[in-house]
């Protein structure tokens, strides 16, 4: 039943497996170990994704897009656990001891990843509520009150939404008799019932408009590190997941593309124009995560009429996961240097924190889809099938990037400009959100490059 | 099914929903306890009922987990908790009281919302399972303490399984159980941690 290739993939959750059971037995190895483990998964996930490595048995289903979540968690994943070393030194009242924070990290990428490789909707439904509890006990590590209420509001929300979600899995399996995603046979009647639901259960995930309530207090109260999951893995991992209801339930009917697209849409325009008027920092980039969701699912939501777009979607995915890590990382430094999470409590990031307030600058650019970012090929594409369906919704997703693009790089010129501060930060701090905008830049130039060579043509 | 056992099913399914009723206008939290872990119970029976006429083993045993855990040990916890706390003793937690009206509304909102199922799938009987689904979700919503939201988890929970449970014999139905009832551990975990360090929680004092 497995393939000579099931050997490579047991690897993707054996390592974390493994970095989840060490730091039990004792913390100093946990932390030596787990970026190391990290580090070896995120390899192995990028050497398959390169050889085009896909898998379909009984229990898994591996394409391309599924690698690229493998691959995204998996380097979020390292360069979460490496961020913690300062993180975990720096927490005064923790809610529990330390290894089990270093313990549930592991566990949190593993969710994700089991989440992103199985074939069996009931799987991914498990996989993706197992993700709710373990990040919600990552946002109290720090133990204050607001990390407590985050994490309450996150649970109840969450497994609200996800009781939706169950909903849907039962009423794909009633009518069509099986859970495994390939299989999945709607009419259009089905179809339309069993993605409208889901939208609603896993669009809670993803933080769409009206379910998006609980997003901006558990990115914003959670630690750097796990926000920086938070936003980078998690909320593509329940897109995909809904990428796969929809696109079994499309086919026949564009009702759910057009719902799809026009919460999309929605998601895009309020998550702008909230940015504009915030005022704590963490919060902020949690409204940019919702906004780049967005965008995002209006690609999924346009892959109906136009199939190519998807890879444009997953590159979006891919930039913005590295960038908004950047961004959440280096403001858990900044936010612990300057003792403030207000925006207006930091400034002359540039002077007084180079490396940090560099990657910073560039991570905010790539977010809002400035060239030369991936991000930008990706808009232009979306913009560019929105425009052959009506002019309404290419000027709607347009509005909004304009939008979310002045509000988050103003906000960012605010802190990186200005009077420079004394603060520093230790170089090895501030070289881990420097190497997340290289890369994204790296993922950001190879895509020029199969643009101009035609290998990435819409 | 044998024309009895649907009946049986069915008056279980109302004492259930009339629970739920109740959930939402109770105002002491012992009785809330109390109320849950009888919906817990007669959830279980249900579960128990269609396993054995379908020769379910799975339905069985979540059937035995859903007494076990929600109609025994949360309860347990949730009553030693509140005996501990003295500040329970004689408080009434807030609920709104055009709750039940509000209840009403939404009962016959959601019975009219399952015309599109039955449509789609051809089946009547997971309606009042999708009525409590939403009862819990007003309980959760109308509730402002953080342990009465547990309560509306789980009647949500309850909610869930009985849908799964009456819809189809679906595989991993056990498996979902069992995930549902690690994730009321863990909100009974969280809650209780932080009130024993900051007192009651109350959703409206959540700070931005």
């Amino acid at each position: 039943m497995w393939g000579d290739s099931m050997d490579q993939v047991i690897y993707l959750l054996v390592l974390p497996s493994i970095a989840v059971l060490i730091p039990l037995a004792s913390q100093r190895l946990g932390r030596v170990l787990t970026p190391g483990l990290a580090f070896v998964t995120a390899a192995a996930s990028t050497e398959m994704l390169v050889r085009g490595y896909t898998s379909s048995t009984a229990n898994l289903y591996i394409d391309t897009y599924s690698l690229v979540i493998v691959n995204v968690v998996a380097w979020i994943y390292l360069f979460a656990s490496l961020a913690s070393l300062y993180y975990v030194e720096n927490v005064r009242k923790p809610f529990f001891k330390p290894r089990y924070y270093w313990s549930l990290l592991s566990l949190f990428a593993l969710t994700m990843i089991f989440t992103a490789i199985v074939s069996n909707l009931g799987w991914m439904w498990i996989g993706l509520e197992a993700t709710t509890v373990v990040s919600a006990l990552l946002i109290i590590t720090d133990g204050k009150k607001r990390n407590v209420e985050g994490a309450w509001r996150y649970m109840i929300i969450a497994s609200a939404g996800l009781g939706i979600a169950f909903l849907a899995v039962i009423l794909a399996y009633s009518s069509t008799g099986t859970l495994d995603v390939r299989r999945l046979t709607f009419t259009p009647r089905e179809g339309i019932l069993v993605s409208l639901l889901a939208l609603i259960g896993f669009g809670t995930k993803i933080g769409l408009f009206p379910m998006h309530s609980w997003l901006p207090d558990a990115h914003g109260s959670a630690p750097s590190p796990v926000s920086a999951m938070l936003s980078g893995t998690l909320l593509p991992t329940a897109l995909l997941v809904y990428y796969r209801i929809f696109s079994a339930s499309g086919g026949l009917s564009d009702v759910p593309a057009r719902i799809t697209l026009l919460v999309g849409v929605t998601t895009l325009m309020v998550a702008a124009v909230l940015m504009a008027s915030q005022r704590f920092i963490k919060r902020l980039l949690a409204y940019s995560s919702m906004d780049m969701m967005g965008v995002a699912t209006t690609g999924i939501a346009l892959s109906y009429y136009h199939p190519a777009l998807l890879r444009l979607v997953f590159l979006l995915i891919a930039v913005h996961a590295f960038s908004k890590g950047a961004l959440f990382i280096s403001a858990g430094s900044m936010v612990r240097a300057y003792e403030s999470h207000e925006i207006d409590g930091i400034t002359g990031l540039l002077h007084s924190t180079r490396l940090t307030g560099h990657s910073f600058v560039l991570s905010a650019l790539s977010v809002t889809g400035t060239p030369p970012f991936g991000t930008f090929i990706a808009e232009l594409g979306i913009i560019g099938v929105a425009l052959s369906i009506s002019y309404w919704w290419a000027f709607f997703i347009g509005m909004g990037l304009l939008l979310s693009f002045l509000a988050l790089n103003w906000h960012s010129a605010r802190m990186v400009f200005g009077e420079s501060g004394k603060v520093r930060l230790p170089l090895g701090e501030e070289a881990i959100p420097f190497a997340m905008t290289l890369v994204a830049l790296g993922i950001s130039l190879y895509a020029w490059y199969l643009v101009v060579t035609g290998g990435l043509v819409i | 099914m044998i024309s009895v056992t649907a009946e049986i099913l069915n008056l279980l399914g109302i004492a259930v929903l009339l629970i739920a009723f109740l959930l939402l206008t109770e105002s002491y939290m012992h009785s809330l306890v109390s109320l849950v872990a009888f919906q817990s119970l007669l959830i279980g029976l249900i579960i128990g009922i269609v396993g054995w006429e379908k020769g379910v083993l799975e339905l069985v045993i979540l059937a035995g987990i859903t007494v076990a855990f929600r109609a025994v040990i949360i309860p347990w916890i949730l009553n030693r908790d509140l005996r501990n706390e003295r500040i329970w003793r004689n408080r009434e937690i807030r609920t709104t009281h055009h709750a039940i009206v509000v209840g009403l509304v939404l009962a016959v909102t959601a019975y009219f919302l399952y015309v599109p199922i039955y449509r789609a799938i051809g089946d009547w009987s997971g309606v009042m399972a999708f009525i409590l689904l939403f009862l819990s979700f007003l309980v959760i919503v109308t509730r402002r303490n953080a342990l009465a939201q547990i309560i509306g988890y789980v009647s949500e929970e309850n909610a869930l399984l009985y849908l799964a449970v009456m819809l189809t014999a679906m595989p991993m139905v056990l498996e979902f159980g069992i995930l549902l009832d690690m994730i009321a551990f863990v909100l009974l975990a969280v809650i209780l941690g932080g009130e024993k360090r900051y007192g009651p929680l109350e959703v409206e004092e959540l700070v931005g």
